[in-house]
């Protein structure tokens, strides 16, 4: 569960953004939209605690993350939040099963071969978990992305412009896997982007305007 | 898992991993190998110098003389008649004199013509058979018999000169006999055959009044014997008092045509020459270990650029920021313990293979491996600390990496 109250932040003194209160359970994904300088991003960031609100409470499951230190917010992160980037990044030296461990690892969490293979042939990358993620198309990449957000069964998975770089079938099928997949986890599941082909799928939205 | 992100990385790079690696390879093995000989050739040149005070010979280098009497490693100067080298035996300042005659040779290790004082100096003692006790009767140093593999009771024949030369300058038709091994003493006498005078004499009286000039190797050995007289190549002198350190040099030098040279005056200009080379090795090898730091310090530094990505994806799963200074950190030292353990191995290869081939004409102990452990640690925590500078500027940037700019930004 994810619960926000109004928040305010600034990178500089004269640039601020101010984001409505946001609300999203387990059970119905919120949708974020925006054009590009609307703050879509920074918001993205402020709710998985990778940027600090100069003002405003921001709740995961029944903490408030903004009142955590920088080390306890990056425990906090690592085991309750996920986050699927535009771009995908990977430990480019490790496999594509080791990236997915390497989920579970930094979060504190174990996991099993099995467990990831059963993961990895859900999101139909079963066949893929030897190879190194450069060797990957970005369609792939992607949901190597998605298998390290679940490993770690997070209470809030975020995607950032996870369907930009995507077709329209693999956009839809992102989409579903996110969904299908978030709330099997029982995970909120909050998406930010500026793809209005995403939003017939998500009734709960929240569009964002540039100030 | 932190050990596996850390070797996949380095593997991932291999090129990088692998001329830093070899960049401190080279400078350890040096740097090693050096200190080993310096130690190993001083520690030999003070083990061979037991007291001996002065050395008489015939005219030419005083070094030249030092060399061949004390360490035989050089050509001898010449000879002198025993009759010359009875007034010194007996001077009332010399305590202790011990006759030498040498230039001849058994496949590379010197026959040297002594009394048993010359091998009681060195505090010798036999570890199989008996003292020589007879004219053409041999003990052996233990690297003569170890290598050579002779035991007592075996014979061989001596050639003229102190090279392997071949036939032409065997002494035919007179054959030594070992009767004796050494044990090691750590000293030249390792390396010596060691027969009383009497041999030499017994092996040069058909070549009588042989060219004083014994190393020159073609000489003609056709020269009409004179009257028996003896000769020797040298006399190690022991005195009784400091005084005569400075007196008796100028006697020899003044009175008499054969020359004193004081050891430790010749050594000691030998060392400081030797010192320059030793120096001027190490500085190389110095050299090398800053290029690898260098090196070290540049690949991952570079690396850092292209791996600020999955730096801060690390840290936004849920990697500390601690977790990311250390996989760089240790990145940087694990290149240079491979470097470290790479460099001892070669290093004692090296060492094995100097000894094997004789590069120092046979006169470093098969036990240089030995040496080599003793500045193991220091050399380790020199090259630690380069791979600790090297990797510690890289590392703090992974610490204070800014992940939401960084992950933003892509």
């Amino acid at each position: 569960m994810l619960k926000t109250s109004e928040i305010q932040f600034s990178y500089a003194k004269n640039t601020s953004f101010r984001f409505p209160a946001a609300y999203c359970p387990p059970n119905d994904p919120l949708l974020i939209t925006g054009k590009s300088g609307s703050g879509k991003t920074t918001f993205l960031h402020l709710l998985a605690g990778l940027l600090k609100p100069r003002n405003g409470n921001i709740f995961v499951k029944s903490t408030d993350i903004t009142l955590l230190s920088a080390a306890q917010t990056d425990r906090f992160r690592g085991k309750h939040i996920s986050v699927v980037y535009q771009r995908s990044h990977f430990l480019q030296a490790l496999s594509v099963s080791e990236n997915i461990a390497a989920g579970a690892y930094f979060a504190g969490k174990k996991t099993s071969a099995k467990t990831i293979r059963l993961l990895a042939e859900k999101l139909s990358i079963g066949t893929l978990l030897q190879k190194k993620p450069a060797a990957l198309s970005i369609g792939e990449q992607q949901r190597v992305s998605i298998a390290r957000a679940l490993i770690n069964d997070p209470v809030l998975l975020l995607a950032d412009e996870p369907t930009s770089s995507l077709d329209d079938d693999n956009c839809e099928k992102v989409i579903r896997l996110l969904k299908a997949q978030s709330s099997e986890a029982k995970a909120s599941l909050v998406i930010v982007t500026h793809d209005y082909r995403v939003k017939q799928y998500f009734p709960n939205n929240l569009h964002l305007h540039a100030d | 898992m932190l050990i596996k992100i850390i070797t996949q990385n380095l593997l991932y790079r291999w090129g990088a991993t692998l001329l830093s690696v070899m960049l401190l390879c080279s400078g350890v093995a040096i740097i090693n190998l050096v200190m080993a000989a310096q130690k190993q050739v001083t520690q030999k040149m003070d083990n061979d110098l037991k007291d001996i005070d002065l050395v008489v010979g015939a005219k030419g280098s005083p070094l030249q003389l030092v060399l061949s009497a004390v360490y035989h490693v050089d050509a001898p100067t010449g000879n002198i008649k025993m009759a010359d080298a009875e007034k010194i035996i007996r001077h009332p300042m010399v305590e202790q004199a011990i006759p030498l005659a040498y230039g001849d040779s058994y496949e590379g290790f010197r026959i040297v013509g002594a009394d048993s004082n010359y091998l009681s100096k060195y505090s010798a003692v036999i570890e199989s058979g008996r003292l020589f006790a007879a004219p053409m009767e041999v003990v052996l140093g233990s690297e003569v018999a170890g290598r050579k593999h002779m035991k007592p009771g075996n014979f061989f024949i001596g050639s003229h000169g102190l090279n392997n030369e071949g036939d032409e300058h065997l002494h035919k038709g007179y054959n030594y006999k070992v009767t004796g091994i050494l044990r090691p003493t750590h000293t030249v006498l390792d390396h010596l055959i060691i027969t009383p005078l009497a041999s030499v004499w017994l092996v040069h009286q058909s070549h009588e009044e042989h060219d004083h000039h014994e190393k020159d190797e073609d000489d003609d050995h056709g020269h009409t014997p004179a009257e028996a007289e003896q000769e020797i190549t040298a006399l190690l002198l022991k005195f009784r008092t400091p005084a005569a350190q400075l007196t008796m040099p100028r006697i020899i030098n003044e009175q008499t045509n054969m020359q004193a040279a004081s050891p430790v005056l010749e050594i000691n200009r030998l060392m400081g020459l030797m010192g320059t080379g030793f120096t001027a090795l190490q500085a190389i090898a110095g050299m090398l270990m800053l290029t690898a730091g260098l090196s070290v310090f540049l690949s991952l530094y570079s690396r850092l650029a292209e791996r600020k990505y999955e730096l801060a994806l690390a840290r936004s799963i849920g990697c500390s920021r601690i977790q990311l200074f250390i996989i760089v950190l240790l990145e940087g030292m694990f290149i240079c313990v491979a470097g470290f353990i790479a460099g001892m191995v070669l290093s004692t290869a090296g060492a094995a293979w100097l000894v094997d081939n004789s590069l120092f004409d046979n006169r470093l102990d098969t036990g240089i491996s030995a040496m080599l452990s003793r500045d193991m640690w220091l050399l380790l925590t020199v090259t630690l600390a380069i791979g600790f500078t090297a990797a510690i500027i890289p590392s703090l940037k992974a610490y204070h990496i800014n992940i939401s700019k960084t992950l933003a930004g892509a």
